[in-house]
């Protein structure tokens, strides 16, 4: 999950990474220089969109303040402004701590080159390091990397506590991504992070119990809500632009691997997708709570929905009995708009409950594939898209 | 033959008496999976499905010979479990558990890495030679003894590609699940090299989803195998910024990690894709045809 900046900062701040005097509007840091005026978003290129603005006196401060305060930029609402001291900048670096997937190590990158989009820097002018985690970040590496921005010596020492600060904030708050774009030098000769990008490890969250809910979320729909509280993934394209066209599919799969084909079965032909729910061990807990997660799949308004299921070792009946629970309730679609395909032991007895409830049933995922399209096609295509 | 697990093996289950472990080890005992034993601390002199339980790692080792592990304990002890697999001079350890923060998945593929510990996952649902032993979630009923080997980081979706060779007759050599979360102990060149190895493997399926870079240099290794490699790339339609279910498949910014681009990596590296995993049983029962590649 993403923070943002000055959620991102306070995390640095916690490692000893100096950050420039700050304050969350109304508040603001004293300054005999000027403020600098943040929009607080989860988007990038907010500097280019108008996020960022600069004040010289009490008077123009509260004037950026308000002209931000509540607005959107983009899609996207402004969750807070920050204010923070605006600094006399010598130079612009870039440093960057992630967790680079293909060498299963925490790899830092710098460049002299800060400021810009580090896709716009060529690689030539990064240097980037891979750390091993049985040793930590080496001192020889923070060397390689200082050797790249070229610093003044007279900043070596700070620059060294910033690198294992930095690092430090990746691997102790369970961060995937920790970027400072850019790292400033003062004129005065002070280093700061005068922005931070953190993207926060999902599967971490029990380990800061202290942490309180990011912002990210708040921003989610109903169904997403709904899912996270069940335990299930859910995936929801209604609010993505376009919207999904109609007639539009939801669909419901166990697994990654198999939700993520059976989409591609059914988006490959053009239909569009409203959205998914991935069960991930939701039967396990139980015929009611399956309901509930099919009563949130429902909440995606579409116009068929897919049910594919594929276990091994497991009965499909308590999904299939979950399903005629939820199309028991108020705002179930017709049962004829609904395709299920199950694998499983035992899984006959899947097909007897399901095909009495009045659903399609097919143990093949290419006959159900086809039933789904079949249906799509038999539909006209409403006014708009799914909202 | 086949690869990473075979009759010879002796798997140990860790977690033994657990829910989790305790379906495993009676589940490879009555399909004939050669088991040998299991791991609980505090549980030592007890038996599990007729076998024995230790308890350290260590011992299961000295007194049964243990060379692989199925890890099914709780998520707050996997760190050290594995690394007390580790320890004991293990050569495969399978994690069949998810959601394990990065950094913990960081350090245990190091510390295995450095000490000749292969791992399956986080997130593996396992190893499987059809007929020899079954160190995986999947059940025996469901697979047959063959020539094709398949290498995928997802477990359902390998279900649906197995049933989709068989309805062509086809059968497994090895099925390799390498596991769906962003670290992962093994790539898929690693499996790929085994299979090139192995006598009894006729063709390789290569599953590749969204997120990371793995599937590239599996594409130019593929290149230069004599065993043919047909890949399918799930996720073609799947929003970039989308969590599946696998903390792994994620786009995001990185062109590299989608999966059209995947497919042509595999593609201009001369080798057959599929573009969905219903056309991967008709385009492997067409290249079998074709025999063994003169790169």
């Amino acid at each position: 999950m993403k923070l943002l900046e000055y959620e991102g900062k306070a995390l640095l701040a916690k490692h000893r990474v100096p950050i420039p005097a700050g304050a969350i509007w109304p508040q603001c840091p004293p300054s005999e220089t000027g403020w600098v005026v943040k929009a607080q978003v989860l988007a990038g290129g907010r500097g280019k969109r108008g996020g960022i603005l600069m004040a010289g006196g009490r008077g123009e401060l509260e004037q950026a303040a308000g002209r931000l305060q509540g607005a959107k930029l983009g899609n996207e609402a402004v969750h807070a402004v920050y204010v923070e001291q605006k600094l006399a900048i010598r130079h612009e670096y870039y440093l960057a701590a992630f967790v680079n997937r293909d060498r299963g190590q925490v790899t830092m990158m710098a460049s002299a080159a800060g400021g810009v989009d580090i896709e716009q820097v060529p690689r030539s002018a990064i240097v980037s390091v891979d750390v091993d985690p049985l040793i930590g970040l080496a001192g020889f590496q923070i060397q390689g990397l200082k050797r790249a921005l070229a610093l003044d010596p007279a900043l070596d020492r700070q620059f060294e506590a910033l690198a294992r600060g930095l690092y430090e904030t990746l691997v102790d708050e369970d961060a995937e991504l920790a970027e400072i774009n850019p790292l400033v030098a003062t004129s005065s000769g002070q280093l700061l992070a005068a922005d931070a990008k953190i993207v926060l490890d999902d599967d971490a969250v029990s380990r800061h119990p202290a942490r309180s809910a990011p912002v990210a979320w708040a921003t989610d729909s109903a169904f997403m809500r709904r899912c996270r509280e069940l335990g299930a993934i859910g995936v929801d394209n209604r609010e993505r632009v376009p919207a999904p066209a109609r007639p539009s599919v939801a669909i419901l799969g166990n697994g990654a691997g198999l939700t993520m084909a059976t989409y591609d079965q059914v988006s490959l032909h053009g239909v569009g997708i409203a959205g998914v729910i991935e069960l991930h061990g939701a039967l396990a807990r139980g015929v009611a709570h399956t309901a509930e997660v099919i009563g949130a799949l429902f909440m995606l308004d579409a116009d068929v929905y897919f049910i594919n299921a594929f276990y091994q070792l497991r009965s499909t009946d308590a999904l299939a009995e979950a399903l005629v629970q939820a199309l028991q309730r108020p705002g179930a679609p017709g049962r004829e708009r609904v395709v299920v395909r199950m694998r499983g032991v035992k899984q006959e007895t899947s097909q007897r409950i399901v095909e009495s409830a009045g659903c399609f049933y097919s143990p093949s995922l290419r006959a159900a594939t086809e039933r789904v399209l079949a249906l799509t096609r038999s539909m006209t295509p409403a006014s708009g898209p799914v909202r | 033959m086949s690869i990473l697990v075979d009759r010879k093996s002796k798997i140990l289950v860790q977690g033994i008496t657990g829910q989790t472990g305790r379906l495993f080890a009676e589940r490879m005992a009555a399909g004939g999976t050669p088991v040998v034993g299991g791991v609980t601390p505090g549980k030592g002199g007890t038996t599990i499905a007729g076998l024995p339980v230790f308890d350290t790692m260590r011992e299961a080792v000295a007194a049964t010979g243990g060379d692989a592990v199925m890890s099914c304990i709780a998520p707050a002890y996997v760190v050290d479990g594995l690394y007390e697999i580790v320890d004991a001079g293990i050569a495969l350890a399978v994690l069949y558990i998810e959601n394990i923060p990065v950094h913990d998945a960081i350090r245990m593929c190091a510390y295995a890495k450095a000490r000749g510990t292969r791992i399956l996952g986080p997130n593996s649902a396992g190893a499987v030679s059809p007929g020899q032993a079954n160190m995986a979630d999947l059940n025996d009923a469901n697979l047959r003894p063959g020539r094709i080997g398949i290498v995928s980081k997802s477990g359902t979706l390998t279900y649906e590609v197995i049933d989709e060779i068989h309805q062509h007759g086809l059968g497994e050599s090895t099925v390799v699940c390498l596991g769906g979360d962003r670290v992962i102990g093994t790539s898929y060149v690693d499996v790929l090299r085994l299979f090139e190895a192995d006598p009894d493997t006729d063709l390789v399926i290569l599953v590749g989803e969204p997120g990371g870079g793995l599937e590239y240099p599996a594409a130019a290794y593929a290149a230069t195998m004599r065993t043919p490699v047909v890949a399918y790339i799930t996720g073609q339609g799947s929003p970039p910024d989308a969590r599946m279910g696998h903390a792994g498949a994620v786009v995001g910014d990185d062109e590299r990690s989608r999966p059209q681009n995947k497919m042509k990596a595999f593609a201009s590296a001369g080798l057959d894709v599929a573009d969905r995993v219903t056309s991967i049983g008709e385009i492997v029962a067409r290249r079998l045809k074709q025999g063994r590649r003169q790169p």
